[in-house]
């Protein structure tokens, strides 16, 4: 059976969700979160400057975490992101909490972490104003990832033609890129060929380098954007 | 000396900036030290390592 359109967008969320899942109820994962009365002797402890009573708040709070980050598992976020974009916000609750303002821990901190989470998102949406034609939006049923210029049909060549008029501009987007930090250089040049003239997916990328994919798409979008904005500010566009 | 011998063995590399430190959080058998911790406080999610606090996060429940 040839998968459809909707197979290709479902199956990233259903994959996610599962996995959310696993998180909130393995046991061998998140601990179990605390009584009340357990949290409000850590909290005096933790006033005392307690270590191992942050550390345990801290622990026993990312159940919480992981149940905010299901609240926006429709955004097309890497799950995972989301909970590490939440721990930093239970990072910085823990670290916050004012005992005296008589809030509780819990109500602070999904505070706390849904904002962080909120901010990402309002950051994500700004960047992705930006649309990349060699962005990849989805992958087929064999794992080959299916990019926006793709699916518009628009030629390739023509495409390289009118972004890239003439040598000259070419010579100058190199020189930016050599300016580039360490791995946004080895990113960007590795996707589009620069050194060998071999274009590599994300997903090469990503196993060549030992991180995900989405810190490698993440990372290239930085990466476009600055050159974009480096490109505008010569005059070039 | 013998005070130094003690301080080496209860030294543990940071998952952030992979320095050996004592002090910091130890979150499910993850250590982040004093001054990564003070680092997340004062991140914004505009700010340039954002991302690599995002990766280096899932180390917490990877290694659980």
């Amino acid at each position: 059976m040839i998968p459809t359109w909707s197979t290709f967008f479902l199956f990233p969320i259903i994959k996610g969700a599962a996995l959310l899942i696993s998180y909130i109820s393995n046991t061998c994962s998140f601990p179990e979160p605390l009584k009340e009365e357990e949290e409000e002797e850590l909290l005096k402890k933790l006033d005392l400057g307690d270590e191992t009573a942050r550390n345990i708040l801290i622990e026993r709070n990312l159940r919480l975490v992981a149940h905010i980050a299901k609240k926006f598992d429709n955004f097309n976020i890497d799950v995972e992101d989301l909970i590490s974009i939440g721990s930093i916000g239970l990072i910085k609750a823990i670290k916050t909490f004012d005992r005296t303002k008589k809030t509780r821990l819990g109500t602070y901190a999904a505070k706390c972490i849904e904002n962080e989470i909120l901010m990402y998102i309002r950051t994500l949406k700004k960047m992705r104003k930006e649309v990349f034609l060699y962005e990849p939006i989805d992958s087929d049923s064999e794992g080959n990832e299916i990019r926006l210029i793709d699916i518009i049909g628009i030629n390739e060549g023509d495409v390289v033609a009118d972004e890239v008029e003439g040598i000259i501009e070419q010579d100058k987007l190199r020189e930016k890129v050599k300016k580039l930090s360490g791995r946004e250089r080895k990113i960007v040049e590795m996707r589009y060929g620069l050194c060998d003239g071999i274009r590599r997916t994300q997903r090469e990328i990503s196993k060549a380098l030992g991180i995900s994919r989405s810190y490698v798409s993440r990372i290239e979008k930085r990466a476009l954007s600055k050159l974009q904005k480096d490109m505008a500010s010569e005059g070039y566009h | 000396m013998q005070a130094n011998e003690e301080e080496k063995v209860t030294m543990v590399k940071c998952i952030l900036c992979k320095k050996k430190a004592i002090q910091g959080l130890n979150i499910l058998g993850s250590f982040i030290c004093h001054e990564c911790e003070r680092r997340i406080v004062a991140l914004n999610v505009a700010d340039e390592g954002y991302d690599y606090y995002i990766e280096q996060l899932k180390l917490i429940w990877h290694r659980s």
